[in-house]
């Protein structure tokens, strides 16, 4: 059966569905104000009674976590809108919303730093730290500007919460020494490692067993306060615990994206060719810094030059602290945002030119490996860009055109693990990367069939399990095609190689074979990405976007289908997010979209047909040949779109979304 | 409060707080979680279920409201057929990604083809205003759609 088939009639197990006996249900209850000292908390479980603190794990996770770690319960301050202060739990879900309501807090509040203008004028938000500068990095050297002219800008991107259709959720059930938990995840190992850091358990305590997953784009990899406190709420009572995000909540107080600055220069001769490239970065990592965040601005700096062979370049990259919900990834994390900046500065400099900005991005594209000054290996980009320019049919287009041409760089770092078990006439597929049903099935089978000669429809991809598959990464950063695809592929050969060695046909054995698989990024795995995208106006003089079409390049397509449905995935969210998508803050702090439609996520009708060709060029250095594609929409549909209203409003964009509060 | 709501063919009676929603009726009470909860708003469609005929969104209604109704959940929309042709045209073309949408657009769609004879890619794309898909950017969604509009009921 397809696995959709289940979901379409209503059969699928998402977390929410899972009722189990004696179940408790928790309500959080949340600092109505963005910044304030705690006076008191009267009712629930708060920070008086028991505290945790979260470490850094997920997408973005590295070695340490400088600065202040999140408690999971606000503690003795609160530091953004929405930040948990008090929990309560009963056996109705109805009950539960009541105690919540009965719960007394009293703030006092403190004047909020909500500007990056704010962050860098007043103290530090968290007492402890001398500023609210949370990180800071410079790329690349000083240089002496060369050329003939240079233009310089300053950009924004707004932040935008996730808003996966199902909003987060959880079940925890402490028994017998083990603590099992059920939730809607990108990743079991980064929610089973985050929680045992928390709660102090060792990792072997803990069960971690992915429910259907509906949609996550970057908020489902980390552990939250929520997942901590439901957790710690089982162990003490001995019963499953369920919690259920609402949309409200999701909204205020899940990890949104973006919320990034560029200053940047670029210095040019009169014929074009770009000489230097100088700026900053400044990121709005919100009220507490994992290493996502601490290490975004630096990320989505190093990426600035992207397919262009640009000899100098100078950055500042700095994250700043304010009192707003911690930043996470959203589709793309860095990409977009260094896509956007970049892009942006090409089409200024190509007005001021008067050069077609194809023929400018033409000119300065690399004609072979380039080392950026940055610290970016990228491979020869212009034959892709003409190929492109030609097979979008770009050149034909009339007024109100967009392009793009940028890179993805996939996320390999830390590689990713696999299981297969053949067992009764059936394989068995388990990915440290889980998927969250992006469609990760069609090519996994494909993969596991071609290498083992097993027909699909005895081929299953499971959900995430640590206890089936004990290590593994996750899924984000455009990286499962190519590091879940190459571990579940390893594995493939070695079950094919204990068939061949047995001289037994692969489905008549039993074989069970896991692999941890280590990557690290080398040219052949980035992919190039040419958007054209056309836009026109309506009777009231807004923007629209007519057709947007995405020439990427996929490495060998492992799944036609899934590759497509990734891009115009991605594609939607890039118009919204150029158009109407954000989430703002006012004065005070308060995030001021509480609906999903005050948020401005899309429907059907305010989007344009989608086309996509899969181009390929080349193959990565990977064991199946495929490149990354999770991200490739929302980094490549930024910038091409923001140029095509440009083009047809005639005012330049330096600030997305272009149209607040229209939606 | 005692309220008797007919889902999918069934009784189900119960004596209900009257606060209690009807999308809560649904999930909870009857069993029946393929009606998801997406927004709470009205907004995403996810909780669309057929009242009397009608699409409604069972996150804005309360089960006393509905009180004496029927009600057709996803779990009831293909008509002892294992699937209808939205559901088939959506399962081949592979159309969904986390298909989180899907109960609350199989309705929607179901119920407009069933109205309109020959809907053409832009009425499709105005029935289905009220559901959001935040994965697939529609248009596989669209094309499915589209494609099951040609098959005969
Ligand atoms: S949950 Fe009812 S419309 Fe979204
Ligand atoms: S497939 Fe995920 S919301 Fe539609």
């Amino acid at each position: 059966m397809e696995y959709t088939d289940r979901l379409i009639k209503g059969h699928g197990k998402y977390v929410a569905d899972i009722a189990l006996p004696e179940m408790l249900y928790m309500e959080v209850v949340r600092s109505k104000v963005a910044r304030g000292n705690i006076v008191s908390v009267k009712g629930g479980i708060s920070a008086s009674d028991k505290n945790f603190y979260l470490g850094s794990s997920g997408e973005g996770y590295g070695e340490g976590n400088a600065g202040v770690k999140q408690p999971a319960f606000a503690e003795k301050y609160v530091s953004y809108y929405g930040q948990p202060v008090a929990a309560v739990y009963s056996s109705s879900k109805y009950a539960a919303k009541d105690l919540a309501e009965s719960v007394e807090i009293k703030i006092e509040p403190l004047e909020p730093v909500v500007t990056l203008d704010q962050a860098l004028k007043l103290p530090s938000i968290h007492p402890s730290m001398g500023s609210n500068r949370a990180s800071e990095f410079t790329l690349g050297s000083e240089f002496a500007e060369k050329g003939d002219i240079s233009v310089e800008d300053e950009l924004y991107l707004e932040r935008v919460v996730t808003d996966p259709l199902e909003t987060r959720g959880i079940v925890s059930l402490y028994r017998d020494g083990v603590l099992n938990v059920w939730i809607s995840t990108q990743s079991v190992y980064s929610i089973r490692d985050g929680l045992s850091a928390a709660l102090g358990l060792p990792r072997d305590a803990l069960r971690v067993m992915q429910a259907d997953t509906g949609g996550a784009f970057g908020s489902k990899s980390a552990v939250y306060p929520e997942y901590v406190i439901a957790s710690y709420i089982s162990m003490k009572t001995g019963k499953p615990v369920k919690w259920t995000e609402s949309r409200e909540e999701h909204l205020m107080a899940s990890r949104p994206g973006r919320g990034a600055l560029g200053r940047l220069r670029l210095s040019a001769t009169k014929d074009g060719k770009i000489v230097g490239l100088k700026g900053e970065v400044v990121v709005d990592i919100g009220a507490y810094g994992d290493m996502l965040g601490l290490n975004s601005p630096a990320w989505i700096a190093r990426q600035l030059t992207g397919p262009y062979a640009i000899p100098n370049a100078y950055l500042k990259a700095t994250a700043l602290y304010t009192n707003k919900a911690p930043l996470g990834p959203y589709r793309g994390a860095g990409r977009p945002e260094a896509s956007f900046f970049m892009e942006r500065m090409i089409d200024l400099l190509a007005d001021k030119l008067g050069i077609d900005p194809a023929e400018l991005r033409l000119k300065n594209a690399t004609e072979s490996t380039f080392n950026s000054p940055l610290g970016l290996v990228v491979n020869a980009s212009r034959q892709f860009l003409e190929r492109g320019l030609r097979e979008t049919g770009y050149w034909d287009m009339g007024a109100g055109k967009g392009l793009s041409f940028f890179v993805l760089i996939p996320a390999v770092f830390g590689g990713e693990s696999a299981r297969i078990s053949v067992k009764d006439g059936r394989i068995n597929i388990w990915l440290g990367g889980n998927a969250h049903w992006q469609r990760h099935e069609l090519f996994v089978k494909k993969i596991v069939s071609e290498v083992t000669g097993v027909p699909e429809e005895y081929i299953e991809l499971n959900k995430g399990n640590t206890g089936e598959l004990g290590y593994g990464v996750g899924t984000w950063g455009s990286r499962s095609a190519i590091a879940a695809g190459q571990a579940v592929y390893r594995a493939a050969l070695k079950i094919r190689e204990m068939a061949e060695k047995e001289g037994k046909d692969v489905l008549s054995g039993s074989y069970d074979y896991s692999v941890m698989e280590n990557m690290t990024l080398d040219p052949s795995m980035i992919s190039f990405l040419l958007t054209v995208t056309s836009a026109n106006l309506n009777e009231v003089g807004d923007p629209v976007i007519k057709s947007c079409t995405a020439f990427y390049d996929v490495g060998e397509p492992l799944s036609k289908t899934s590759i497509t449905g990734q891009i115009t995935g991605g594609l939607a969210q890039a118009v919204s997010e150029v158009l109407f998508e954000s989430q703002t803050y006012d004065q005070k702090g308060k995030p001021e979209a509480q609906t999903i439609s005050e948020a401005g996520v899309p429907y059907a009708h305010q989007l344009p047909k989608f086309r996509v060709i899969i181009a390929q060029e080349g193959k990565s250095g990977t064991l199946h040949g495929a490149k990354g594609v999770g991200e490739a929409g929302t980094v490549g549909g930024l910038p091409s779109i923001t140029r095509a209203v440009e083009s047809i409003t005639g005012k330049r964009i330096r600030k997305l979304p272009v149209m607040y509060g229209t939606q | 409060m005692k309220v008797k709501i007919n889902v999918n063919g069934e009784d189900f009676a119960s004596d209900v707080e009257p606060r209690l929603l009807l999308v809560d009726f649904l999930r909870d009470t009857a069993g029946l979680t393929g009606t998801h909860v997406g927004c709470e708003t009205g907004s995403c469609g996810s909780c669309t279920v057929l009242l009397d005929g009608r699409p409604v969104k069972s996150c804005l209604m309360l089960a006393a409201q509905a009180d004496g109704s029927r009600i057709i959940t996803i779990e009831g929309i293909s008509k002892g057929e294992s699937m209808n042709r939205v559901q088939k045209s959506l399962s081949e073309s592979k159309a969904l990604q986390c298909g989180f949408c899907a109960p609350g657009i199989v309705i929607t769609a179901s119920w407009f083809l069933d109205k309109n004879e020959n809907p053409d890619e832009g009425e499709i794309r105005e029935a289905l205003s009220g559901n959001i898909c935040r994965c697939t950017g529609y248009q596989p969604v669209v094309d499915a759609v589209l494609k099951a509009s040609k098959e005969v009921k």
